[in-house]
């Protein structure tokens, strides 16, 4: 089944059951049918064709009925983020050649910048703003959801559902298209784990342009859950809404744990109506996790991986508070094994699959894109043929330790120092275990340039007394010399970027 | 401690830590305007603790309470007292 079909089943399924709780209401799975429905009934009375739709919110009812809404017409959506610099929400317009928008204006920030820069563009917002906005912005066409009696264009497997932009190496975003075929082979193979019913509650915390926001969005409207959007407040400290709200399900960046672990929240038993966690995004620390499975004591938890180009997530590892640490898992929690449907493997430099030993993990099946859409030279180097089957090349390395998966950092992470082959992640893990370190990122350096010379340590610490010396005796200990850093500098806090990972780029830009 | 100190100590933390608040609303969530990433916002809470030797109740603290400038002086000031 496509989503399209997922949905419109659901609607009809669901009634009165709630499908959403936002900004403190609730919205039943009618209210979510009918403004879903006027939606997708809109796009298409504006342009009778499949196409791409560009959503402008982040949280709100509206903003989720016109996800649904431009599923339901057969076409596609491309969000876009209040808090992303303007130039970068003008690049995803651009490239997604969408000509419609849908607009919620109290759920994204600085709209205006954004409707000011771009022109004659078909706006569908809710009816309660058509009269400010279309009397402000005299240079597009505002519509508001009606029913116009269309016939609903029918979603092919291969047709896309959501379109998402990754960081290009050359500051263009690169556009991927996830098809109807894709989401339902992750979403099956979800569910055949992991189930869910019309009585659970999944949170949803992560912005609509990470996928892990499509993860729960389906899952929950699919299941007829109720999905939970904790405000930007409640983000930082989940632990009184996941409580309050007997949440059941919830898919979250390690970060997040990172910081309940900084607030003392990580008691033990303190999420008893969890029943599964996810964690998505980055790797995930082996002792922090072991925290949260003392904390959600009858929570299935798992570690998922998998690039935005394999829909969401495409490996799992399934852990809790017995699991046993195993040398060779560096610090992290293994991620697993592949999602029925898709296959991971190791490769080593000559594109042979590998065993044993440190590889490039491919990941190849259901779930995987075709490509980007604006860059044909990153899709011909990514998207290759192996063994006659289609795969994509991760750039991440990994390990098989006992059959499962390893995840041992970024294949780009990878650099030259004096004419040694360093990985940073070995450096950053060997800083990471000195006490007093909060956390690290190891940049080369002169950034930038193709041969590095030193490397720049940058750390967050508990105690300010940080003698720098003392870290590079402790690092000659276990590292060769060329891979201990010469230049520390002590942050009060590391930056991350909109997915609440270590932002290497800002990093950069202190080191020019 | 009167709540004047306790502003000026909470002023000199952010200050520590490059967040720029001299021209912010002071009634304003310091996260939905986006002033600082959650993270930061945890460390500075964190910095509060041990600067002015209190222990904040996370547990059962409402985090819409403490996220303004001014919210966040008012619930440090009580938790002195």
């Amino acid at each position: 089944m496509n989503i399209q079909q997922y949905l419109l089943k659901s609607f009809k399924k669901y009634n009165d059951n709630n499908a959403l709780f936002t900004y403190n209401k609730y919205y039943t799975y009618n209210q979510l049918a009918e403004l879903s429905c006027k939606i997708a009934d809109t796009i298409l009375y504006i342009k009778y064709i499949k196409q791409p739709v560009i959503i402008m919110g982040s949280k709100s009812f509206y903003t989720h009925a016109a996800i649904c809404g431009t599923i339901i017409a057969g076409s596609y959506y491309i969000p876009l983020n209040e808090i992303f610099p303007l130039e970068r929400n003008m690049n995803i317009i651009k490239l997604s050649n969408a000509k419609i928008l849908l607009l919620d204006y109290t759920d994204f920030a600085h709209y205006d910048d954004i409707l000011n820069n771009i022109h004659n563009y078909n706006i569908i917002c809710p009816e309660e703003h058509y009269e400010y906005l279309s009397s402000k912005f005299t240079n597009h066409n505002f519509y508001t959801p009606k029913d116009y009696n269309n016939k609903l264009l029918d979603a092919e497997k291969d047709d896309a559902v959501y379109m998402l932009f990754t960081s290009g190496s050359t500051g263009v975003p690169k556009g991927i298209k996830i098809s109807n075929l894709n989401i339902s082979s992750y979403i099956q193979a979800f569910i055949k784990r992991n189930s869910i019913t019309n009585q659970d509650k999944l949170m949803q915390m992560n912005d609509l342009t990470f996928d892990l926001s499509i993860h729960s969005i389906f899952l929950s409207f699919i299941c007829g859950a109720c999905l939970y959007i904790p405000d930007s407040n409640n983000k930082i400290n989940p632990n009184k809404f996941i409580i309050s709200h007997k949440i059941t399900h919830i898919l979250m960046v390690p970060s997040t744990l990172a910081i309940m672990k900084k607030l003392r929240l990580l008691k033990s038993n303190v999420f008893q109506s969890v029943k599964y966690i996810g964690f998505c995004g980055e790797t995930l620390p082996f002792d922090n996790a072991i925290l949260i499975a003392e904390a959600a004591p009858n929570a299935k938890l798992e570690n998922i991986y998998g690039p935005t180009e394999a829909t969401i997530a495409c490996t799992y590892f399934e852990f809790n508070k017995n699991t046993k640490e195993l040398p060779e898992y560096a610090g992290s929690m293994p991620i697993g094994k592949a999602y029925d449907g898709m296959e991971v493997f190791l490769i080593d430099e000559n594109l042979n699959i590998i065993n044993t030993g440190i590889g490039q993990i491919v990941l190849s099946g259901k779930q995987l894109a075709k490509g980007y859409i604006n860059n044909e030279v990153q899709t011909k180097a990514k998207f290759i043929k192996i063994d006659n089957k289609d795969c994509y090349l991760t750039g991440d390395l990994g390990r098989w330790v006992n059959g499962e998966l390893v995840f041992l950092g970024r294949n780009d992470a990878q650099v030259q120092i004096k004419g040694y082959r360093v990985e940073l992640y070995e450096i950053e893990n060997a800083i990471s275990k000195i006490e007093n370190i909060v956390s690290n990122a190891v940049i080369p350096t002169p950034v930038n340039s193709i041969t590095y010379e030193n490397l720049t340590a940058f750390i967050t610490v508990k105690d300010d007394n940080i003698d720098t010396y003392q870290i590079k005796s402790i690092l000659s200990q276990t590292l060769p010399d060329y891979m201990v850093p010469n230049t520390y500098i002590v942050l009060d806090n590391m930056p991350l970027n909109s997915n609440g990972k270590i932002d290497r780029n800002q990093l950069k830009n202190m080191l020019q | 401690m009167d709540s004047r100190n306790i502003k000026e100590i909470i002023f000199k933390i952010f200050a520590e830590n490059n967040i720029n608040i001299d021209n912010i609303n002071e009634d304003d969530s310091l996260i939905a305007k986006g002033i600082l990433d959650s993270m930061t916002f945890v460390n500075i809470l964190l910095a509060i603790e041990e600067e002015l030797n209190i222990e904040i109740d996370f547990e059962n603290i409402d985090i819409n309470s403490i996220v303004t400038i001014n919210s966040l002086c008012d619930a440090v000031s009580k938790i002195t007292n």
